[in-house]
């Protein structure tokens, strides 16, 4: 039923009814919640990175995630996020008792599935994120000798990066928002007989709130004014039959 | 078709969620009006009796502003699912542009699911229009049955049974939880945009 030739105004469609109703899978949960779990697990001491070698060498962390971030300069795609969001999921479980990389590859899961939902219709801030926050954490990373205090700083940059990314998406969410159509609004005529709601006399198309309801009961006293008179010629039947 | 007012650049929709009665079309406009009340800034019209079952209709009219340069106003109907309401179900059908087959997963509830496919098919028929040529989506409610054990008919099932010949989206769905409500909204709505793009094209 889709149609290639459709997809601009798709899109643009979806794009819309995103700002509407958000990005929820319907379970509750919207776009970048998680994203709030930072501050509550920054405090703590993290145990020294166990990594200390380069980027490039094979058993490097970080060197399939490297190769996948470059990837994105060049094309968001499914099967690109899909491998970005399970290798940092690989990560995490590597990076478990390590706080401040398990809190980079949180930022980069929240951003990453933003991203994977919205590919192109994504914030472009989204993607400069992604971009800083995996050369933060590569910094991190790779050089254990930075003292922690310094990672700490360059990570929450990257933390507050992500809520004022949050807040704005919200913020223009709100505004795409259509206001409400004047209830007085003129009404479009139809462009073909057949396109017209359901009519009763006296009531026009297309129908605002309140007018759909004066609307609903004229036809149900329609309704019931048929039934009876339906009622009615059956007695007379019957008492014609009787008779 | 939508109306279509090219000199104000204003068009509205038509959706009509159908299926059988107590499949739960009123509960799925009920969840959109209630979790975004507040952003479609909008009021919900339903009629019910006494049984709370849909009398006559209900109503959720929204706007989504500006596509393609055109104002756009989206009206969702639901129909009385009840066997003996067919004059109105047809009449709610008058000028549908898109269609939400909400079908009862229940297993008890399959021959109901049949024969209400098939009356929105001959109802449709009224109208000239046919149920393959149009914008539609099938939603498999109650998915959330089976964590109380009540027999559930597969996914697989649902989808030999109603969809074999439609092959249209279709999405298992909890209305009274709000699972994949919005998810079945949003894709008919951007069908019906895309067919009625084509139309007007």
């Amino acid at each position: 039923m889709e149609d290639q030739k459709n997809k601009p105004v798709t899109a643009e469609v979806e794009q819309r009814l995103d700002d509407i109703f958000g990005l929820e899978d319907d379970d509750g949960t919207d776009f970048m919640e998680d994203a709030d779990f930072i501050e509550e697990d920054t405090g703590s001491d993290d145990p020294p990175s166990t990594f200390t070698g380069s980027i490039l060498d094979e058993d490097s962390p970080l060197r399939d995630l490297k190769g996948i971030v470059l990837s994105l300069d060049w094309e968001i795609t499914d099967e690109n996020m899909n491998r970005f969001l399970e290798e940092v999921e690989l990560l995490k479980i590597k990076f478990q008792g390590e706080k401040i990389p398990r809190m980079y590859l949180q930022i980069l899961d929240s951003v990453g599935k933003y991203i994977r939902k919205r590919k192109v219709r994504s914030h472009p801030e989204s993607i400069r994120l992604l971009s800083s926050a995996y050369k933060s954490f590569e910094k991190a990373l790779m050089n254990p000798e930075t003292p922690k205090a310094e990672k700490r700083k360059a990570l929450y940059k990257e933390i507050t990066k992500l809520k004022l990314l949050k807040e704005k998406i919200g913020r223009e969410k709100s505004e795409h928002i259509p206001p409400r159509a004047p209830e007085e609004a003129p009404q479009m005529p139809p462009t073909e007989p057949e396109a017209a709601p359901p009519s009763t006399p006296g009531m026009k198309a297309p129908v605002p709130a309140h007018e759909a309801f004066a609307y609903a009961l004229e036809e149900i006293k329609q309704v019931i004014k048929s039934e009876f008179q339906a009622i009615r010629a059956e007695l007379k039947l019957w008492r014609e039959d009787k008779q | 078709m939508a109306f279509v007012n090219m000199k104000k650049k204003e068009i509205q929709v038509k959706i009509v969620y159908y299926g059988p009665g107590r499949g739960g079309k009123t509960t799925n406009l009920e969840y959109i009006y209630g979790r975004f009340n507040e952003r479609i800034k909008t009021e919900m019209v339903t009629i019910k009796t006494h049984g709370d079952r849909t009398l006559f209709f209900d109503f959720l009219p929204f706007d989504i502003g500006k596509i393609k340069g055109y104002d756009v106003r989206i009206q969702l109907y639901t129909v009385p699912g009840q066997v003996k309401y067919n004059a109105t179900r047809r009449l709610v059908l008058r000028g549908v542009d898109g269609i939400v087959f909400v079908a009862d997963s229940m297993a008890i509830r399959k021959e109901k699911n049949i024969l209400s496919l098939k009356n929105l098919e001959e109802n449709l028929t009224a109208y000239k229009k046919s149920i393959h040529q149009m914008p539609v989506v099938l939603q498999y409610n109650k998915r959330d049955l089976a964590e109380q054990g009540i027999p559930l008919l597969s996914y697989e099932t649902l989808e030999e049974t109603l969809n074999s010949k439609l092959k249209a989206a279709a999405f298992p769905a909890s209305a009274i939880s709000g699972k994949n409500v919005v998810t079945t909204m949003k894709k008919i709505i951007a069908l019906t945009m895309a067919s009625l793009e084509k139309q007007l094209s």
